[in-house]
């Protein structure tokens, strides 16, 4: 299992995608099946980046690993209470709006993954992300 | 990210945009944008074509542009979408929002 853990702001976001990024090609996943997993962590890390620790500063971990065919991502915040799985999408209709575009972001993760599980325990959010080799499995 | 400042095609202004928009370089995306229309530009083709990436905070960024380049009576179009960037346009919704075309020359050709 890889892991890496640095403080939850944007000016690491590059870093903890790129090592995403590493670890699914490894995992031998396509181009742009990578792309696509590293679509999810952005928005999970960028959520977190946000809202997680609104009074203090707080890190963010990434473990990840490999079981059967497919690539599981857990990212794990001792923010505030926050369950992206359970989060609602971005309005079904059209709209010109920004604040359709806030939804956005979780439409992508539930997009991308074969699953995404949300579980709070120890004070701490932890979130696993399970990746297919492709975006239909 | 790479912006290049593609000059003047017809009445258009064309911009490439190359590399990964995330929530890191997003906001480039919209400074330079934000400063053609300062500019007067009221007529932009964004070409994608070299863009490998898109992330929500990008297209936040060109929604934002789009809707501020409209108040001022202009238009930004968007060329040349692929793979995951294509992809995440379809399934966001966004093409259906905001003009989409195959590329640079679809555009200039019915312009």
């Amino acid at each position: 299992m890889a892991k890496i853990g640095l403080p939850a702001e944007m000016e690491n976001l590059e870093e903890l995608l790129d090592f995403v990024d590493k670890e699914a090609a490894r995992a031998g996943f396509s181009a742009r099946r990578v792309s696509e997993v590293r679509l999810a962590a952005e928005e999970v890390l960028v959520n977190i980046f946000c809202y997680a620790y609104p009074e203090t500063d707080g890190d963010v971990s990434i473990s990840c690993f490999v079981k059967e065919d497919f690539f599981v991502l857990e990212i794990l915040d001792s923010g505030i209470p926050f369950d992206i799985v359970a989060a609602p999408g971005p309005d079904a209709s059209s709209c010109l709006s920004e604040r359709c575009v806030g939804g956005l972001g979780i439409h992508f993760v539930k997009e991308m993954t074969t699953e995404a599980r949300y579980v709070r325990e120890n004070g701490e959010n932890r979130l696993t992300l399970v990746f297919g080799k492709s975006r239909q499995e | 990210m790479k912006i290049r400042h593609m000059g003047q095609k017809k009445e258009y202004i064309v911009v490439t945009v190359e590399g990964r928009m995330d929530a890191v370089s997003a906001p480039e995306f919209e400074k330079f944008l934000n400063g053609l229309i300062d500019e007067g530009a009221l007529k932009v083709i964004v070409d994608f074509e070299g863009l490998d990436y898109i992330s929500s905070a990008g297209l936040r960024s060109v929604l934002i542009t789009a809707k501020k380049m409209q108040s001022k009576n202009g238009e930004v179009l968007i060329v040349s979408l692929h793979h995951t960037v294509k992809e995440i346009f379809e399934i966001s919704g966004f093409s259906t929002i905001i003009p989409i075309h195959a590329s640079v020359d679809a555009v200039l050709e019915t312009a």
